[in-house]
């Protein structure tokens, strides 16, 4: 005795065909075992046919993308358990891609709208309710896991600290601009004041878009005094194979660069690197936390954004340069790295200073990676450079006061918080770096990146270290990094 | 002797709210679900949706915020919305959970992103109470739902703007107002809703949310999806 049930909605109809099992013969009919199941898109006119396993595979697929449709928490087949014949993945916002692979065939692709895919959740959904047929499959509620998600945190959530942090460092930008540049020795020759509006002119014309290779310039002979670490200059093709060996003399180079794209090269090519593997590691956290707090905009990309970005001993950005063909194509300024640029208030010294590179890359799935464009050529060692017994009790007392002053959230996280801080002698937090995971990804949580100093220049000034540990119950432990 | 049962369940037709078994296991002759006896506190209706795998009994962050853009949506929607949400929480005996408008408006206010947010939390059950009523009010405007998201569909192939739809475009701009004047737009992350834009894209999420609501496990797929990537 054949036996048919169908669940027809106006986009799409779901025909089941069976039998039932003998043990029961009396009604109601339970449709017990699947013959053919058939699933018609009438106004696609398109239709899937297959057995049990493939209607398994079309409720499950179905029903949970209908949740992550909801929820906006996708996940891939890869993560889920079920079998794949049937799959679902979205197109756009109003587009759902259903694929099947059904026996002996090609896959079978079908592009619903938002609306149709309704329909076939709802097909989907009245048979999960009707008792009297396949009672065996039934809808699962279950929310996805969370170690599935971490990487995909939806863009609102995300963007949270970015758009603060622009308008942060806009406003930081603005403020540098009026402030004088600290005193330094600088023993080559004083900028004339019409240099120095002639530079900015550059400046300006810097930010244009200008995603062409950019030819070398030969430098110019410059006596160079303060010159800390020779480097050979780089040859041009950026992509290459990194030869982080310092060699001979200073290429010498025109002292007015500042960042136009052209200078930047120079930069790139002249300055003395850093090499030191602790400082770079400081200053690619440093970085790091700058780009990520800047990036707003994490739409799905298809490619990854590669960039060889300069930066100052202090963690400035000096400049940047696309490496790969999407970065190119993209535009100069359509980066998170073009608000983040240090505009120079004395623009022309800064090519005799130290830089490192990195490489920065900003991953389809929203993720920014940051890593020295030359690599480390030692495991990255904390060092204090405050190192007097009696200093160091009276800075670890000072810091302790200070984060308990100035924690006022309840905690809302597991597990302990662990950073490194450094502290300068009269007692300001100079530099931290989160030194776990949760550290990392509570660390808006504690007070430590509002309290570190906005004056960069004391990254580079003697510090003593600690350890500090936020516990979820509330409390602080500071202990000094190389122990009393 | 083939028998042929046909379900031709309209979509169109409002569906009944009649409690639905959750799980097929006991496919009894009985006329009654026996697997979901009703429990003594809660009303029949939060029973049908599982309680989520939460180390404590309090709704997280995107949880309280998903269902107040929910309900906002309805009010976009409908123009008696507020009104109609209490005398759900009337028809769907909820009263014990839900009292009066001042009642559900701070239950509301838990949404982190509110203008007027308490620190209050939100409980298991008082977030399933708000869950039902939202899912009993979407399934009334099935219809209008439907319509307006084929609409919606046209406008998209022939690349015409919202306001062409003068529902759609009515719709949008109450969400927009009502969004604006009730969110914290100086939130960092809720910085990109000060766009028109955006808030219409967030708005046309919200209606195709809804009509996923009213389906007939649309409240338990809402439900689930509101702890998606929340529980460990």
């Amino acid at each position: 005795m054949s036996i048919q049930r169908l669940y027809s909605l106006p986009n799409c109809t779901l025909r089941l065909e069976g039998t039932q099992d003998n043990t029961s013969a009396s009604p109601p009919v339970v449709l017990s075992n699947l013959t053919e199941a058939e699933c018609q898109f009438p106004g696609i006119g398109q239709s899937l046919t297959g057995g049990k396993e493939f209607l398994a595979s079309l409720v499950t697929a179905v029903s949970r993308y209908g949740q992550a449709f909801l929820s906006g928490v996708h996940i891939s087949d890869r993560q889920s358990d079920s079998s794949t014949l049937v799959h679902l993945s979205r197109l756009g916002e109003n587009q759902h891609r259903l694929i099947a692979q059904l026996t002996g065939g090609q896959p079978i692709q079908i592009d619903l709208t938002t609306v149709q895919l309704f329909d076939l959740v709802e097909a989907v959904d009245q048979f999960f309710a009707d008792t009297q047929t396949l009672p065996d499959l039934s809808p699962a509620w279950k929310p996805v896991s969370q170690r599935y998600v971490q990487a995909t945190v939806p863009v609102v959530q995300r963007a949270a600290p970015a758009a603060l942090g622009i308008s942060g460092l806009a406003l930081a930008a603005i403020a540098l601009f009026f402030v004088p540049v600290p005193e330094i020795k600088r023993p080559t020759e004083p900028a004339s004041q019409t240099e120095t509006s002639e530079s900015t002119e550059e400046n300006l014309a810097a930010t244009t878009p200008e995603p062409v290779p950019i030819p070398v310039e030969p430098p110019t002979p410059e006596p160079d005094t303060t010159s800390i670490e020779p480097s050979t200059p780089e040859p041009e093709t950026s992509v290459e194979p990194p030869t982080p060996e310092p060699s001979s003399q200073t290429p010498p180079t025109e002292t007015r660069e500042s960042l136009s794209v052209a200078s930047l090269e120079d930069v790139f090519n002249s300055s003395p690197e850093i090499t030191d593997s602790t400082q770079l590691s400081k200053l690619n956290w440093r970085l790091y936390e700058q780009v990520d707090r800047a990036w707003s905009d994490r739409s799905d990309r298809d490619e990854e954004l590669i960039y060889r970005v300069t930066t100052g001993s202090d963690g400035a950005i000096l400049g940047y340069k696309p490496v790969n063909q999407a970065a190119i194509d993209l535009g100069v300024e359509n980066t998170p790295l073009a608000d983040l640029v240090y505009i120079p208030t004395e623009s022309s010294k800064n090519s005799s200073e130290p830089i490192a590179q990195f490489q920065v890359v900003f991953t389809p799935t929203g993720v920014v990676q940051v890593s020295p464009w030359w690599g480390y050529t030692e495991s990255p060692k904390v060092t204090s450079q405050i190192t007097d017994t009696s200093v160091v009790d009276n800075l670890n007392q000072s810091l302790y006061d200070l984060l308990d002053r100035n924690w006022k959230a309840t905690p809302t996280f597991e597990g302990d918080l662990l950073y490194r801080v450094g502290v300068s002698e009269d007692g300001k937090i100079a530099d931290y770096e989160p030194l776990n995971q949760s550290a990392y990804s509570y660390r808006d949580r504690t007070p430590l990146p509002s309290l570190r100093e906005k004056e960069r220049s004391l990254l580079n000034q003697p510090q003593a270290q600690f350890q500090v540990i936020f516990t979820p119950t509330g409390t602080i432990q500071v202990t000094p990094w190389q122990g009393y | 002797m083939v028998i042929v049962k046909v379900r031709l369940a309209c979509p169109l037709a409002p569906i009944a709210l009649a409690p639905r078994p959750i799980a097929k296991m006991n496919v009894t002759h009985s006329v009654m679900p026996t697997n979901s006896p009703p429990v003594q506190s809660n009303p029949h209706i939060l029973s049908t949706l599982p309680e989520p795998p939460l180390s404590d009994s309090v709704c997280p962050r995107r949880t309280r915020w998903q269902i107040d853009l929910i309900l906002l949506a309805i009010e976009a929607l409908d123009l008696g919305g507020s009104q109609a949400m209490l005398a759900a929480s009337q028809e769907l005996e909820l009263r014990g959970i839900i009292k009066n408008r001042v009642s559900l408006w701070r239950l509301r206010n838990t949404n982190p992103f509110r203008r007027s947010h308490t620190r209050g939390s939100l409980s298991i059950t008082e977030a399933k109470a708000l869950v039902a009523i939202a899912c009993h009010l979407a399934r009334r405007q099935t219809v209008l739902l439907r319509q307006l998201l084929s609409d919606y569909e046209q406008l998209m192939r022939k690349q015409l703007p919202i306001e062409n739809h003068f529902r759609l475009s009515d719709y949008t701009e109450r969400f927009r107002a009502h969004f604006r004047s009730r969110m914290n737009l100086r939130r960092s992350s809720m910085a990109v809703y000060r766009e028109d834009d955006q808030l219409n894209r967030l708005a046309m999420k919200m209606l195709s949310q809804l009509l996923f609501c009213t389906g007939t496990y649309g409240m338990q797929r809402f439900w689930t999806s509101l702890f998606d990537g929340e529980v460990a």
